[in-house]
């Protein structure tokens, strides 16, 4: 209980705790119960526990205690431009501890052209030195090449990613194609790891920059207009549709309209192994900001897919969140300076895009969907850590309160209010996208690995303290359908008769320019290895009295001119 | 006469159990008038209705009056074997309303409807006896002659054309399709040639954009303006074929918005369509059912919801041909419930049968329903597809006719990949539908003259000269025979192929007599037709049903920039921390073309507040480090 000053935190609270008092809420159930830590572990759940004396207590009566969020989607400290977002590792995670968040997943961004590998140890490097919380990586593909498959494998076996970005956007730059990201997606099911897709159909948003530049509108109001609600919508939808043709598990980052969010829930619907996560941004404002007078907050809006103008979709949204059709929230954490923002201010394609978002988005969630009734307490736990460890793989470690998992816990009051502003933000930046929001619910104490980091509205972080969260491949949660599904989804051939009628002869009257049949098939790159499925039907065969092989030397230079029952004009016309 | 009786009307149209009409209620329904908002004022329902003369009934047979006849002299003594001819008693069927009049033609063109018309004497007449007689159909999608790998579909315009008047149809839109690289105009002019010296009934073309430049584009203009084409078809499909990327289909769909003509598009996703010929060939099926496994009904669907964003991004009228599956189906009808102007073509092979013949241990019976996009294997499709056409969510349907014999689809025999995709349909398209959407009450028989013959008409720019009766109409008719049964077989058929994917069906309904350009081409069953009869029909572009709403949203969608204050706070110096590799700043902004002269208008707007227009420079060069209201912590991060 003894509050033992800022610069002896560490030391004093020696890893015991004791919460007494609270409501233990999980995603399934809540229930009152006290919790002992040790350790940075949870080692006893329920009442009249008995522990080492002089262990601190925390008192957590009549509020919640909750596993510490979950932001699965962070862009902290990315090189843009040659410039590097506002937001380092240690100033982000100190906002995300701030907000109730104990754990981010941060995007690898590899320069066009670098490895993937380096581009994993550079991030492990800078995160490890900065980070106030325990982080996890996901990586963005930048680039298709060939060896693109090897590096993956490696990082899926020996680095412990199990994510992987691919963008749809951004054209001659990240952009995939579809045929790429087919085989992508062929790559990353084998392995076990979980698509990830940046959705928008990027050869339509340049031709409709060049038409807006060209029209003279250059402000930020020309990133909402080029890249409109449909663009968005389309490329989740095709991206959907070469995941399940892949049968691979796919995961749509930043979902920000309600078309994109529409066919998500679409595609659920139908049986699709899809995960739609919304941002703080789309579920806590509008993109109408984008028309503002005032440039710098206009700019401070801009981040891809944009934020919907339509003023209804952050209500829309945090209904499809609470309804379970979208999964997991994360914030797109991504923030630049206004002097950053600037140097696209006479072109708005040249500004560097994100929002920020890590501090407010549990709050913003609570407000949003608890407060107004949507969720109860166990969704709000769900969407906010809970689906986040089952998807990426550590679960029950993080993302639940129970015996054995890691001690990352949030006392939540949901009766305090909070107005959101940057002035007493815990950002590098002057301008927050919910300025003035008036949120109920907040963390009154955080705890991440076993220590307490906010109490009293005082921020006790430890730069460099967290750890890399290492993940496994095929995540229960989502590769136990795609498996049932890959054994079921064998093809198999018609075992048929050899076809023995007349065949059009093409060699003579093959044309310079008409393709051969052989051209069309000819990019087959031999990426899955052939299974002896033929066999099988040919052998089937050979019982009606031809032989296996009968027809290798045969069919090609017979010609049988009158088949059986064929009619006289076969021949007559062509 | 006794054919002048008034048929009791069909079973769909009355109130269950009674043959009469609804009597509509007067007062206090949700849909009734306004009580007394027609007294004391006169309508002229005639005047209202969009038929010609003759045209004021409902669909209540009824007799109509006399028509008061301009003065006409009779021509006299009608030289014998003329193109005169006159259809009594019949009951007219327009997309519209149905009612019973008699029809005069002359000169291949319908020159009066009406009762007891004065016409000269010894003319010929059709006693129709109380049959329908409705506009001829038009199928807009076919491709007689096709050449494909040197070889050439094996239903010419001759044979083709015959095939469609036996059906009932007096009209086909022809797809041209040039070689990649080669030009359209010239492709243009070699089908013209093919097919005015062989077609027996009226034609027009599209042409396909298989490869796009800048003088594709001048061709496409010219094909406009005085090609009479206005509508092109762009591919999705055939990876490093034909396939066009999404930065062409957006360039070909804005040049097609701006020359008022239509967007066609072959909706498939051809690079996963690839890579699963890839798969399937290496899993050793090499038979006709790996296309259907090759091209599943999601590429299809996905593809439809791209084209479908694209033309609504460039505000272009978009017509997907061949809806073959469910969901391609669906995302047309909710685009449409969203407002997009989009036109769905499903055709014969679609709505009469299903795509479970793939596995057909025959390899020539399945190969012969090879088409792309494929069958749906889904057997509810063909009865889901035709409620959508009977709904208004598909507006029109066409044959996809493009048929090659077993011999040549057998150049496909050990890879499917290989076979020459086409289905037959042209002759049997009007029955196809008559019997699963109107024989089963899921369409009206106005409804059926709208998605056989007067949308295609509409949608073309060839209306009201093609797909109405009326005055001054061109004289394709055809007397339809709701009761007819005739089983459809490759054995009587009139195409030139041994297989007919619809084999076996029994179909209701059938052409009893056809009459093309004003001359009988089928009646009592045999065929009289020309070959070289059939004319071109110039389109021209701007059809109105298609691009009123187009003009109208051009109008409203003009963007605004927003008039704002110039930035001139500090810039973030990015020339003096480029890292090697980073994309520089300019790559982003370089595809934009020379800046427009447009940028003073806002500029210029704020020399009002004090500062100049070109003090603008000063934020590149000198940085602000304490900006106004700033905090401190703008620069101490960067």
């Amino acid at each position: 209980m003894s509050y033992q000053g800022k610069k002896n935190i560490p030391r004093i609270t020696s890893d015991r705790l004791l919460i007494k008092g609270g409501k233990i809420v999980n995603d399934d159930q809540s229930f009152y119960a006290d919790i002992y830590v040790e350790d940075s572990l949870i080692k006893q759940i329920g009442e009249n526990l008995i522990v080492p004396g002089g262990v601190k207590t925390l008192d957590a009566y009549g509020q919640l205690v909750m596993p510490g969020g979950i932001d699965v989607h962070t862009r902290l400290q990315m090189p843009v431009m040659g410039m590097t977002s506002a937001d380092d590792f240690y100033q982000g995670t100190k906002a995300a501890l701030a907000g109730g968040t104990t754990m981010i997943l941060d995007h690898v961004f590899p320069d066009s052209g670098m490895n993937l590998l380096a581009a994993y140890d550079q991030w492990r490097e800078c995160a490890d030195n900065k980070a106030c919380c325990d982080y996890s990586l996901h990586i963005d593909i930048t680039r298709w090449h060939e060896s693109i498959k090897e590096e993956l494998e490696a990082l899926v076996k020996d680095k412990g990613v199990n994510s992987f970005l691919v963008f749809m956007a951004y054209k001659d730059k990240l952009q995939c194609t579809d045929a790429q990201m087919y085989e992508i997606f062929s790559i990353i099911r084998d392995l076990g790891a979980i698509a990830q897709v940046h959705a928008e159909n990027g050869d339509i948003i340049d031709e409709e920059q060049k038409r807006l530049l060209e029209l003279g509108i250059t402000g930020p109001e020309g990133h909402v207009l080029s890249h409109p609600e449909e663009v968005e919508a389309e490329a989740v939808y095709r991206a959907i549709t070469i995941a399940k043709q892949a049968n691979c598990p796919l995961y749509v980052t930043k979902v920000m309209s309600k078309g994109a969010a529409d066919v998500i829930a679409q595609a659920k619907r139908k049986g699709t192994v899809v995960y739609g996560e919304p941002i703080t941004a789309s579920l806590g404002t509008d993109g109408s900001h984008h028309w503002s007078k005032n440039w710098a907050k206009a700019a401070a809006f801009v981040t891809s897919p944009p934020i919907s103008p339509d003023p209804t979709t952050s209500d829309y949204l945090t209904s499809l969140l609470s309804c379970g059709d979208l999964q997991v929230a994360g914030s797109a954490h991504c923030t630049f300076t206004t002097a950053q923002k600037a140097v696209g201010k006479d072109n708005f394609t040249l500004i560097p895009e994100g929002t920020n978002g890590i501090e407010e988005r549990m709050s913003i969630i609570w407000e949003k969907c608890v407060a107004s009734g949507k969720m109860d307490e166990n969704d709000f736990v769900a969407v906010t850590s809970t689906n986040a460890a089952k998807i990426f793989n550590f679960y029950p470690r993080k993302g639940r309160i129970a015996v054995g998992s890691d001690a990352d816990l949030v006392i939540w009051n949901p009766k305090a209010t909070k107005i959101v502003s940057a002035k007493t933000h815990h950002l590098n930046v002057e301008y927050n996208i919910f300025e003035g929001t008036e949120c109920r619910g907040s963390p009154t104490v955080v705890i991440s690995q076993g220590k307490v980091v906010l109490e009293d509205g005082n921020l006790f972080v430890i730069q460099g303290s967290g750890r890399f969260v290492p993940r496994k491949t095929f995540p229960d949660f989502v590769y136990k359908r795609i498996k049932a599904r890959n054994r079921l989804a064998e093809i198999h051939g018609v075992p048929r008769g050899l076809y023995d009628g007349p065949v059009h002869d093409v060699i003579v009257t093959a044309k310079a320019a008409a393709p051969t049949p052989t051209s069309r098939i000819a990019p087959c790159s031999g990426k899955i290895p052939t299974f002896p499925v033929r066999n099988l039907h040919l052998s089937g065969f050979s019982l009606s009295g031809s032989q296996t092989d009968d027809h290798i030397a045969r069919r090609p230079a017979q010609k049988i001119i009158a088949p059986p029952g064929g009619r006289s004009n076969i021949t007559s016309l062509s | 006469p006794a054919e002048r009786e008034p048929r009791p009307l069909p079973v769909y149209l009355a109130r269950p159990g009674t043959t009469a009409q609804v009597p509509r209620q007067k007062y206090g329904g949700m849909f009734c008038s306004v009580e007394g908002a027609f007294e004391s004022k006169t309508l002229d329902f005639g005047a209202l209705s969009v038929g010609q003369r003759g045209a004021r009934g409902s669909r209540q047979p009824q007799p109509a009056a006399p028509e008061p006849e301009p003065p006409r002299e009779p021509p006299a003594a009608a030289a014998p074997g003329s193109d005169r001819l006159l259809i009594k008693g019949g009951r007219i069927v327009n997309d519209d309303q149905s009612f019973y009049a008699d029809i005069y033609m002359e000169d291949g063109l319908i020159k009066q409807i009406g009762d007891n018309l004065i016409v000269p004497g010894g003319v010929k007449t059709i006693e129709a006896n109380g049959k329908m007689v409705i506009p001829g159909g038009i199928d807009v999608h076919t491709h007689l002659q096709m050449p494909y790998k040197g070889m050439t579909a094996v239903d010419d315009f001759f044979q083709g054309t015959k095939a469609a008047l036996a059906g009932g149809t007096t009209m086909i839109i022809d797809h041209v399709i040039p070689e990649p690289e080669a030009s359209l105009t010239e492709a243009y002019e070699k089908w013209r040639e093919w097919a005015d010296g062989k077609t027996c009934c009226d034609y027009s073309l599209h042409v396909d954009i298989t490869h796009w430049n800048d003088s594709v584009k001048q061709e496409v203009q010219m094909l406009i303006k005085e090609k009479g084409v206005n509508s092109f078809m762009v591919y999705m499909a055939y990876k490093d074929l034909y396939q066009m990327s999404n930065t062409e289909l957006y360039e070909i769909f804005s040049c097609l918005g701006d020359l008022g003509a239509i967007a066609q598009v072959h909706a498939e996703n051809g690079d996963i369509i690839e890579q699963e010929q890839t798969r399937m060939l290496e899993m050793g099926i090499t038979g006709p059912e790996g296309h259907v496994l090759s091209r599943p009904e999601e590429l299809e669907a996905e593809a439809v919801f791209r084209a479908i964003t694209i033309a609504s991004q460039t505000n272009c009228p978009l017509y997907v041909t061949k809806v073959m599956s469910k969901s391609a189906a669906d995302i047309i009808s909710q685009a449409r419930k969203k407002g997009n102007v989009v036109f769905g073509e499903p055709i014969t092979a679609s709505l009469g049968t299903d795509g479970t013949h793939y596995w057909s241990k025959n390899w020539a019976k399945a190969a012969a329903f090879v088409t792309s996009p494929p069958l749906s294997p889904d057997p509810t499709t063909p009865d889901y597809i035709n409620s959508l056409l009977a709904s208004g969510d598909l507006q029109l349907s066409g044959s996809a006719h493009c048929t090659f014999s077993t011999a040549q689809k057998a150049i496909g025999k050990d890879n499917f990949t290989g076979i020459p995709e086409g289905t037959n349909g042209i002759e049997e398209r009007m029955s196809v539908i008559w019997d699963k959407a109107v024989a089963t009450g899921k369409m009206d028989e106005n409804q059926f003259v709208a998605v056989t013959s007067t949308n295609a008409a509409k949608i073309f720019n060839m209306y009201p000269r093609k797909g109405r009766i009326a005055v001054g109409s061109d004289s394709d008719l055809v007397i339809w025979d709701p009761d007819a049964v005739k089983i459809v077989s490759a054995k009587s058929h009139q195409s030139v192929t041994e297989y007919n994917i619809f084999e076996g069906m029994e179909l209701r309904g059938a052409p009893l007599v056809v009459i093309c350009q004003g001359k009988i081409m089928l009646e009592d069953g045999n065929l009289h037709v020309t070959q070289g009869a059939g004319r071109f029909i110039p389109c021209s572009p701007f059809p109105d049903y298609v691009y009123k709403r187009i003009k109208a949203r051009r109008k409203m969608a003009e963007m605004h920039a927003v008039p704002r204050g110039m930035y001139d706070g500090p810039v973030f110096d990015l020339t003096a921390t480029p890292k090697g590799g980073t994309p520089a700043g300019s790559t982003r902004g370089s595809p934009t073309r020379q800046t427009p002269p447009v940028r003073n208008l806002h500029q210029s707007g704020f020399s009002l507040s004090g500062t100049q227009v070109d003090e603008g420079v000063r934020s590149a060069s000198k940085r602000i480090v304490a900006p106004p209201g700033g905090r401190s912590n703008i620069t101490s991060l960067s």
